[in-house]
């Protein structure tokens, strides 16, 4: 028996598995190595790096390996104001080294191409394998191309770029948003639900309208939306008819919902055209975000359902499809969360405490959860929205009941300035929870 | 049943202090309650790691009197005290988890962490 599977097999004592509890209770547990549980996550993006360091810190025993393909992660969040010059590409740029020497996280940098059940080890593309005794996924969303007739990746990386996935995206936009000729029109295809970031479209487009006063001032931005609805849509709309002429003919900004026409079926990329239910429509920019689903991983991985995301128990973020697996962030299934950074973050933290009960044999965690999320109306006007979340009876991640919500719109002048300065250093102290 | 520890000190001001006791609705007497210290590592997204960051708008908690803490979150809690969004996260606590954090965050050291981690 190996050091390894002691602690397996702890495990399946605590879950009653009859046939196993002899089997721990034979096993030779005075003469063992006391063996270093390891925990392999795999995607070192907000939710795994999250995990990589809260599960070292919380399990000072346990032996955390971290794998992304890149060194450098830009982060999203922030990465709308990076578009329209607010700051640049260094603000929103972060790398794994300060969570590997400050926590003892060993860091693994190449492509993860699939994990090996039986021997228990992940492959990377360069034939590397690395033994884990459990594995956290975190691998993000998988844009959905071909969602959208005409679209694809290479259209993606040239004329249409998405600015879904931070980094060479976020600069394409920012270079596109400054070529718009005077009196241009900047269109936004929105994603049908559910997607990463469900205010990132019009939080986007507030950015790019106030630009447009500023640099553009007979410019134009379009949102083309499957939905009828999106999340905060009270204060955005609110700031929107208080700084774009929202719903005026002088309006900077124009949203466009499914029940008017808003649904985009195709793009025509020669031609700069979208083909709306509404009509066809040029852009000077255009800048579809397509359908999501989880990332490629996860369905490399057999984690997915049929929809594309990934079931898991929501008390402890076990994938109800392989053993020894956590899936947390934009890729499983999490009841009332948004698929957002703060949801990641505060999901990886449940994981490290579910992951200190089960090796100490103690009860499970009771689940609490948080996401706070403020979106840019304008530079200096910010909406929110707040939630913390328990399970319910039903093994069901909802809102505590009674509290959370979004900005009240009939408000004190000074609360969209406020909610904008909590903005900028919302950003600095989630990064620094994340990355430092 | 997870037990808490808090200063006596905290256990008698609340005594005094309390008006009635705040049940988030949903939460039934007894049930077990997530510990401070996993509700703390939700609170460090804005207020930093063990609430050791320090920004003009974000408070850190660390160190902070236990009292002024759970007069905090109360005044948030009954929109006393304007807030941007902890009116709204103040009501998903019961008095019992403010104190435990309450006591929580007077037990660490209030010195800034480090956290410069750009490239
Ligand atoms: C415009 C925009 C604005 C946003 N603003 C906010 C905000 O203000 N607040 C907020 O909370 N959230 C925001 N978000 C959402 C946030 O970015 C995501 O919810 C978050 O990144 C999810 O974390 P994750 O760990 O699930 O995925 P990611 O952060 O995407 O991490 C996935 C990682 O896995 C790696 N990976 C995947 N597959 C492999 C493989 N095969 N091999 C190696 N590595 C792999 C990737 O390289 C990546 O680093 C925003 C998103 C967008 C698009």
């Amino acid at each position: 028996m190996s050091p390894n599977s002691l602690i397996l097999s702890r495990r399946r004592l605590l879950a009653g598995a009859a046939a196993t509890t002899g089997l721990a209770l034979a096993a030779p547990v005075v003469r063992a190595q006391p063996a270093r549980h390891r925990v392999v996550i795999l995607g070192g993006g907000i939710g795994g790096t999250t995990a990589a360091k809260y599960i070292a810190l919380t399990n000072p025993g346990v032996s955390v390996t971290l794998i992304d393909r890149d060194r450098t992660y830009y982060t999203c969040p922030r990465s709308n104001d990076v578009i329209v010059g607010v700051h640049d590409m260094r603000t929103i740029t972060f790398t794994h080294d300060a969570v590997m020497s400050r926590y003892g996280v060993t860091g693994v940098f190449g492509e993860i191409v699939g994990v090996d059940r039986d021997r228990r080890q992940v492959a990377m593309a360069d034939g590397t394998r690395v033994p884990y005794d459990r594995l956290i996924v975190s691998p993000g969303v998988d844009l959905v191309y071909d969602s959208v007739w005409g679209y694809s990746e290479e259209v993606a990386d040239t004329v249409m770029p998405h600015g879904w996935h931070a980094g060479r995206q976020t600069e394409l936009l920012r270079d596109q948003l400054k070529a718009v000729p005077q009196g241009g029109r900047v269109i936004i295809v929105a994603p049908p639900n559910p997607y990463r970031c469900p205010p990132g479209p019009y939080e986007r487009a507030s950015m790019m309208a106030e630009w447009m006063q500023h640099h553009n001032p007979t410019g134009k931005v379009l949102i083309l939306d499957p939905k009828n609805a999106f999340t905060k849509d009270g204060p955005f709309k609110a700031g929107w008819e208080r700084l774009y002429g929202f719903g005026t003919d002088k309006a900077v900004l124009e949203w466009i919902p499914a029940a008017e026409g808003g649904l985009v079926s195709a793009v025509e990329p020669g031609t700069m055209t979208v083909e709306a239910a509404g009509g066809r429509i040029r852009g000077d920019l255009v800048n579809v975000i397509p359908a999501m689903r989880a990332g490629r991983l996860a369905g490399t991985l057999g984690l997915t359902n049929g929809d594309g995301w990934c079931p898991v128990d929501q008390s402890t973020f076990r994938s109800d499809l392989a053993e020894d697996t956590h899936v947390i962030g934009d890729a499983c299934i999490a009841g009332a969360m948004p698929k957002s950074g703060y949801a990641a973050n505060s999901q990886a933290k449940l994981v490290a405490h579910v992951i200190r009960a089960e090796l100490a044999g103690e009860p499970l965690p009771v689940p609490t959860f948080a996401n706070a999320c403020y979106s840019l109306v304008g530079e200096s006007y910010g909406v929110s929205i707040a939630s913390i979340y328990e399970v319910d009876p039903a093994g069901e991640i909802v809102n505590v009941a009674g509290s959370g919500g979004v900005s009240p719109v009939d408000d004190a002048p000074n609360r969209p300035v406020l909610e904008a300065v909590y903005q900028k250093n919302w950003h600095r102290t989630f990064a620094a929870d994340v990355f430092s | 049943m997870q037990t808490r520890v808090f200063p006596l000190v905290l256990a008698a001001a609340l005594a005094v202090a309390s008006p009635a006791v705040w049940t988030p609705a949903g939460a039934a007497d007894g049930d077990r309650r997530p510990t401070p210290d996993l509700i703390a590592q939700n609170c460090a997204t804005c207020h930093g790691m063990d609430g050791r960051v320090f920004t003009e708008a974000m408070p850190a908690l660390a160190g902070m009197d236990p009292e002024d803490f759970v007069a905090a979150m109360r005044a948030f809690r009954d929109d006393r005290r304007p807030g941007t969004i902890m009116d709204r996260i103040a009501k998903a606590f019961t008095e019992d988890d403010v104190a435990a954090l309450a006591a929580h965050y007077a037990a660490l050291p209030a010195d800034p962490l480090p956290q410069e981690a750009h490239r």
